[in-house]
């Protein structure tokens, strides 16, 4: 291996680590029992988490003192542990990502929170916890370089080839504050931080002392017509759309903060073979995905996605999901908000050898509708005869509004379903109230499979399924239903072939 | 295919000389050993759901007192709800093994199985990541064994196929694994 700098020389973490790592402690120890303490006075649980912070801030201590890296010619080595030593070796050429986590606090010192992530398991084989960003850069450095190294220059389409050192950073994609507003309107984060707040708060009770007969003489003395001078139902009419409007109002406007805190300033950069994305207001995410290593995208866009011309864009990839601990839904995002129009540009940019705009698109089987609307005539059967049993034959009008809605959607499912295989990528999107297209590259496919239930041989039709590593566990994949049976098959045929060719590369 | 790229001239074209005979493209049956495995393990668990509900009958009779002919009514349900697993477990089993097959090409293997709801899994040599060979009490006993193929896919991670013989679960595993590493040689 070429270079040799640094692969001897034991590093050890940043001395702020121990600073850290108390505060983590602290943060999950003692700030519960702190509030429960102010709101709540008396026995709680959480007060005796407490105690478990000091041996949380020794652990501490033991860890920085007992951590250290080495940065080998091709692998990284971690040491840590003082009763049970541990010894870990993890191949540069199996890492997927390196991840910085940068909270206000981690900034201001000029350290940052490091996970290395690897495609096993679905946590970072190492988080570094805290590392200076000089040493950061090192790390990246290293591990890059020789992963590019160890990579033949005839793999993949390495048009830059080896110059990638130099290769000049672009920005592909950037977020303005009005991609940020229409962010936090298409998330429900403000409904989720409400629901959030209000499990704090039914578990903390601080009203528990409020004399509550006194509430209900405040309450009842106010009388909605006397202070609005209208008539009663009219008020009380008015009283619930406005409530309901303030709702919305307030669920949206969280949503909006909420999205703005978290991807404020978010930008993607092209240098040379590695995407870097970077964002955040508070806790500053900065995440490097070799281009390569993106398993499958998904481009999304819901309906207020579309009205303003807006799309998403998601990847997977092998590893843990970069972004926050424990979150397992947070998909790297290419683009959280991007311009419709400015999609086919970024794809060149990110799957140079997959042309979406020559894709042939084939439908998949045009009678399905009627399977779907049979599904759909059912579950109406079900809910009215449910509802029937209670209210009588009102329940008949949600038996015709039932079947009305799912011929709709049966019609409008099967017209929005479509796949293509092209040169070197299969291509599946569907939905037409959310609409999601997903592209998994041949060289990604893993498994291939080929189902029929039997209401699909009754209907000869079949389904396949394009399992790739980090595949859609929430989201979009290439999963195609209802195809004719002799497109499926020939799909089938087309893409094993095709996925027999490629060796797989993480 | 005619649109096929250009990346055809650097496939790793698979050395005709020396596949196995086990690799000839074939739909191969699993072995037929596999059904008498099926029945006896069905036999067990008829067996150990059968006793469990006698147990159940027997101390429903005892806390209620029934009248004899409520008493002989709970026996003849459970003996006929016994009789239909035990049949079921006797019956399935050829069913099931006609439907399950698998095949090893220069391509990779592929499984096919199900009866009412069919699958047919294909795995690329160069996507398999590790294989296991497993052998239970019983399958031991009739000389089987059931091969387990790592994927680093998600929903089909691993992939079984049980009721081969052992001496082709290993012939199997030694051929994906030569495979495999010749593939990562050329790769």
């Amino acid at each position: 291996m070429a270079d040799s700098t640094g692969s001897t020389r034991l590093h050890s973490l940043h001395p702020l680590s121990m600073l850290f790592s108390i505060g983590l402690a602290a943060k999950r120890l003692l700030l519960p029992g702190l509030i429960v303490l102010v709101f709540r006075p008396g026995g709680q649980y959480e007060i005796w988490l407490m105690i478990l912070f000091v041996p949380a801030v020794v652990g501490a201590l033991a860890k920085y003192l007992s951590f250290r890296y080495r940065l080998g010619p091709d692998e990284l080595i971690i040491r840590e542990g003082i009763v049970t030593r541990n010894e870990r070796h993890v191949p540069y050429a199996r890492i997927q990502n390196i991840d910085l986590v940068q909270n206000p606090f981690h900034r201001w010192f000029k350290v940052a929170e490091v996970r290395v992530e690897t495609a096993s398991g679905d946590r970072p084989e190492a988080i570094m916890r805290v590392l200076s960003l000089s040493s950061v850069e090192a790390m990246r450095e290293q591990v890059f370089r020789q992963k590019r190294a160890a990579r033949p220059p005839s793999a993949q389409v390495d048009s830059v080839g080896e110059e990638v050192e130099a290769a000049p950073v672009e920005t592909l994609v950037q977020l303005g504050w009005r991609d940020l507003v229409l962010l936090g309107m298409t998330s429900h984060r403000g409904l989720t931080m409400v629901a959030a707040a209000m499990g704090v708060f039914w578990q903390l009770d601080p009203l528990g002392d409020v004399d509550e007969g006194w509430v209900r003489d405040r309450v009842t003395s106010i009388d909605p017509a006397e202070s609005l001078a209208v008539p009663g139902p009219v008020a009380t009419a008015l009283l619930v759309v406005g409530v309901v409007l303030m709702i919305f109002v307030l669920l949206s406007l969280l949503s909006v903060i909420w999205a703005a805190v978290r991807y404020y300033g978010f930008t993607l950069r092209e240098c040379g073979d590695d995407l870097h994305s970077e964002y955040g207001l508070l806790t500053r995410i900065t995440a490097t995905i070799p281009r390569h290593r993106i398993q499958v995208l998904t481009i999304r866009g819901g309906p207020i996605h579309r009205w303003f011309g807006r799309r998403a864009v998601q990847i997977e990839t092998a590893g843990h999901r970069g972004g926050e601990e424990g979150q397992g839904t947070d998909r790297l995002w290419l683009a959280p908000m991007i311009e419709a129009d400015k999609i086919e540009d970024l794809l060149r940019r990110v799957l140079p050898d997959v042309d979406l705009a020559s894709a042939r698109w084939r439908p998949i089987a045009l009678r399905a509708w009627k399977r779907i609307i049979k599904r759909g005539i059912a579950l109406a059967l079900v809910l009215s005869a449910g509802v029937g049993a209670l209210a009588g034959l009102e329940a008949l009008a949600i038996f015709v509004v039932g079947v009305v809605l799912a011929s709709v959607h049966a019609r409008l499912y099967v017209k929005h379903a479509w796949y293509a295989v092209t040169a070197e990528a299969v291509i599946y999107r569907s939905g037409w109230w959310s609409r999601k297209l997903s592209i998994v590259r041949f060289e990604k496919i893993q498994v291939l499979a080929l189902e029929e239930s039997p209401f699909d041989r009754w209907n000869r039709m079949a389904a396949v399924r394009v399992d790739t590593a980090g595949a859609g566990r929430v989201g979009h994949g290439v999963d195609i239903r209802y195809l004719e049976a002799g497109d499926a098959v020939a799909m089938m045929e087309r893409l094993v072939s095709e996925t027999g060719i490629r060796p797989f590369r993480w | 295919m005619s649109d096929q790229p250009e990346t055809t001239a650097e496939r790793t074209s698979p050395a005709e000389v020396e596949v196995p005979s086990i690799a000839d493209g074939q739909d191969r049956p699993i072995d037929p050993r596999s059904v008498a495995v099926q029945r006896l393990a069905g036999a067990i668990t008829t067996a150990v759901l059968s006793v469990a509900a006698l147990g159940g009958v027997v101390i429903v009779l005892i806390a209620s007192s029934t009248t004899w002919l409520e008493g002989a009514l709970w026996l003849a349900g459970w003996l006929g709800v016994s009789a239909a697993i035990g049949l079921f477990a006797l019956l399935w089993p050829p069913v099931r093994y006609r439907y399950i097959s698998y095949r090893l090409d220069a391509n990779g293997i592929q499984t096919r199985k199900g009866v009412w709801w069919k699958s047919t899994v294909n795995v690329p040599h160069s996507r398999v990541q590790h294989t296991d060979v497993q052998q239970g009490p019983i399958e031991r006993s009739f000389g089987l064994a059931t091969l387990l193929i790592h994927t680093a896919g998600t929903q089909h991670a691993m992939i079984p196929l049980s009721g081969l013989s052992h001496d082709v679960a290993l012939a199997i595993r030694d051929y994906l694994l030569q495979e495999g590493e010749r593939r990562s040689e050329d790769g």
